[in-house]
């Protein structure tokens, strides 16, 4: 709701004194129009919580943006500075060309993850990735409902048909993957884990986030699969 | 007071009619910025400040963690502490490991060229295959050792091997140590010819344009540029050795003409097969022989540059690999391993070399080390020291005279190559 708030104290100040950018960078941060390309359709808010989030309890891919600028290393130490770390999200998830520094929306969104930073220095954040794909024993499909609910269903929409999802571009979770494991030998778990754990990497291509084991659990994938892959 | 959704309602009203779309970045509404555009996303990043002229710096390519390394020579020859001065990450996708491999720097030391081999055995595996196998063409990426930022990148074959600035600055060699390359033409019993011979990259260092991409021979891997950049050699896994007339080549003259092959051995063995496995090269200071350091035989084979013939050959302590030739062309270093060390040998008798010393390295030291360069007017030595190829190495400075250790700092994980940085 604050999200929206700002949008229209963004747009209710136009024609007046100069908004102020890390407003504009706040409406920026929710909009998938900071990608130029006509089939982004995600924003920085789809996968990083800036202590405005709604109430709702979500497990997002990435982590979250405040104390983001102040921090020695991103991406778990892969990005060399705050602008890469914004370039690949931009690039491999979005769609999009690498940030033009000093460009207007560029410069907005900046001052708004400078203002929802006030820690200097802030301590980095972990992001283990998980290289090598192994199996994962499958959980209560129970708690594995509630992790898809905070985990998928805001890109993916319902499980299994696909209802309501971000859009058509986004697969159906998991009858999309079932293809690629009967062609590629592979158990539908294991297919579901190294989407879910490599993201658009390794050779896998698409736009869908990688899953660090800090950002989703082993216990919670596990458990992603005993929901959407039961035992027979 | 309005409730939420009105203003929401309003607001995007307001969007439509008078901007059509807020967010549109060539359409946003007129911003006060808090900081100037200079300085916008600055961020909490250490980075080290800028070499500064005179400044001797060594660069250093961390191939299992992405990672490159930047050293300073004034603190690791006095002892290490504190002597890396950074580390940054290299490479285009940010979560996969890519294997920096080997490294140059220009001569404005502002520029690094990092080769990206994409071969990190175990660097990721799932249903859609392995990776790190080598079996994706490599990167040559132009990194502003100022900023650490990569600023350009152009696409080579793949396993890229050495990468060597010519010494006239106007181009960039790239060998390719493609063993897939021999290992599947083997597979169809193919051992020689265009199947098996992997390509010399050439590339513009400014605009990162490939020049010119030269059948060379199979699996090139080290290789050594004559001081006036018009040819280099490269070693070959099939016992060979290739001489290759660079100004012919980017002149664009007939490839058949360009590169000369030389055989090692009196029994040469096959690129699937080889005695020597030639490994790295080190060109004395008058261009006329180059030394191919033997990986599997510890053998350092002479080869007349000129004749284009093979000279005497040496055996060494362990098994060859990099080398260097002293600023005053006096002495010939090789790194050698399994017998971990350094031997030095005097170059100035009529066509004999003298050894003059070898330093044993301890594995407390410097294990394995893999790569040696003369610094400091001739009187020290940089080595990397690969370490265990899985846990971080190490970057040692000796005493070119007793072998002294003189400093010891620690990098990244399976360091490989280094360059040197120098700020005019």
């Amino acid at each position: 709701m604050k999200r929206w708030l700002a949008v229209g104290a963004v747009v209710a100040s136009m024609g007046c004194a100069p908004t102020p950018a890390a407003e504009v960078g706040r409406a920026l941060f929710a909009d998938p129009r900071l990608s130029s390309s006509a089939f982004n359709t995600v924003s920085c808010a789809t996968c990083h919580d800036d202590g405005s989030s709604d109430a709702v309890e979500r497990i997002l891919a990435g982590h979250t943006l405040t104390d983001s600028v102040f921090r020695p290393s991103w991406w778990g130490g892969a990005a060399p500075s705050l602008q890469a770390a914004v370039d690949n999200c931009l690039v491999f998830f979005m769609r999009e060309e690498r940030i033009d520094a000093t460009a207007p929306a560029s410069r907005a969104l900046y001052e708004y993850l400078l203002s929802i930073s006030p820690t200097r220095p802030a301590p980095p954040l972990p992001m283990t990735v998980v290289e090598n794909v192994a199996d994962v024993p499958r959980g209560d499909p129970r708690r594995g409902e509630r992790v898809y609910q905070a985990a998928c269903a805001d890109c993916h929409g319902d499980a299994f048909t696909g209802a309501g999802r971000m859009s058509a571009l986004v697969s159906v979770v998991p009858d999309d993957s079932v293809g690629f494991a009967e062609q590629s030998g592979f158990p539908l778990t294991t297919v579901i884990v190294e989407k879910v754990r490599h993201g658009p990497f390794f050779g896998i291509g698409g736009t869908m986030p990688p899953f660090s084991v800090e950002s989703l659990s082993d216990d919670d994938l596990g458990a992603l699969l005993g929901y959407l892959v039961p035992l027979q | 007071m309005l409730p939420p959704r009105r203003v929401i309602v309003l607001g995007w009203a307001g969007c439509v009619a008078g901007l059509g779309a807020c967010f549109d970045p060539d359409h946003l509404p007129a911003m006060a910025f808090d900081v100037v555009a200079t300085e916008a996303w600055q961020d909490g990043a250490t980075r080290p400040t800028p070499a500064v002229a005179g400044e001797v710096r060594l660069v250093v390519t961390n191939n299992l963690d992405d990672t490159v390394s930047v050293v300073s020579w004034n603190a690791l020859q006095r002892g290490g502490d504190g002597a890396e001065v950074a580390r940054f990450p290299v490479g285009l996708v940010p979560l996969e490991r890519e294997g920096p491999h080997h490294v140059d720097v220009d001569d404005d030391g502002r520029f690094a060229f990092v080769g990206i081999s994409n071969f990190v055995p175990a660097g990721g595996s799932g249903p859609h295959g392995l990776h790190g196998t080598g079996s994706a063409d490599g990167r040559v990426l132009r990194v502003d050792l100022d900023t650490q930022q990569t600023v350009a990148a152009v696409r080579v074959d793949k396993n890229p091997g050495d990468v060597r600035l010519s010494p006239n600055g106007t181009t960039i060699a790239v060998t390719h140590f493609d063993l897939l390359k021999v290992a599947d033409a083997a597979a169809n019993d193919v051992f020689v010819g265009a199947d098996v011979d992997a390509r010399i990259a050439f590339l513009d260092p400014i605009t990162m344009q490939r020049q010119r991409l030269l059948p060379v021979c199979p699996a090139p891997h080290g290789m050594a540029f004559g001081n006036d950049g018009r040819l280099l050699v490269t070693s070959c896994l099939s016992d060979e050795a290739a001489i290759v007339d660079v100004a012919a080549a980017l002149a664009g003259s007939d490839a058949a003409t360009l590169v000369r092959r030389v055989t090692l051995l009196d029994a040469p063995g096959t690129a699937q097969h080889p005695n020597c496995s030639p490994y790295a090269v080190t060109m004395t200071a008058d261009d006329s022989t180059a030394w191919i350091s033997c990986y599997a035989s510890g053998d350092l084979v002479a080869v007349d540059t000129a004749t284009a013939t093979r000279g005497r050959t040496l055996a060494l302590p362990g098994l060859a690999v990099f080398g260097d030739v002293s600023d005053a062309g006096d002495r010939l270093a090789i790194a050698t391993q399994d017998t971990d060390g350094i031997v030095v040998f005097d170059v100035t008798g009529p066509g004999e070399l003298a050894l003059i010393s070898f330093f044993s390295l301890s594995a407390d030291i410097c294990p394995l080390p893999h790569t040696v360069r003369f610094l400091d007017d001739d009187d020290a030595l940089a080595v990397v020291c690969e370490g265990n190829k899985r846990d971080p190495g190490a970057v040692v400075a000796l005493d070119a005279d007793s072998g002294a250790v003189l400093g010891r700092v620690v990098v990244g994980r399976f360091p490989d190559d280094i360059a040197v940085q120098v700020k005019p």
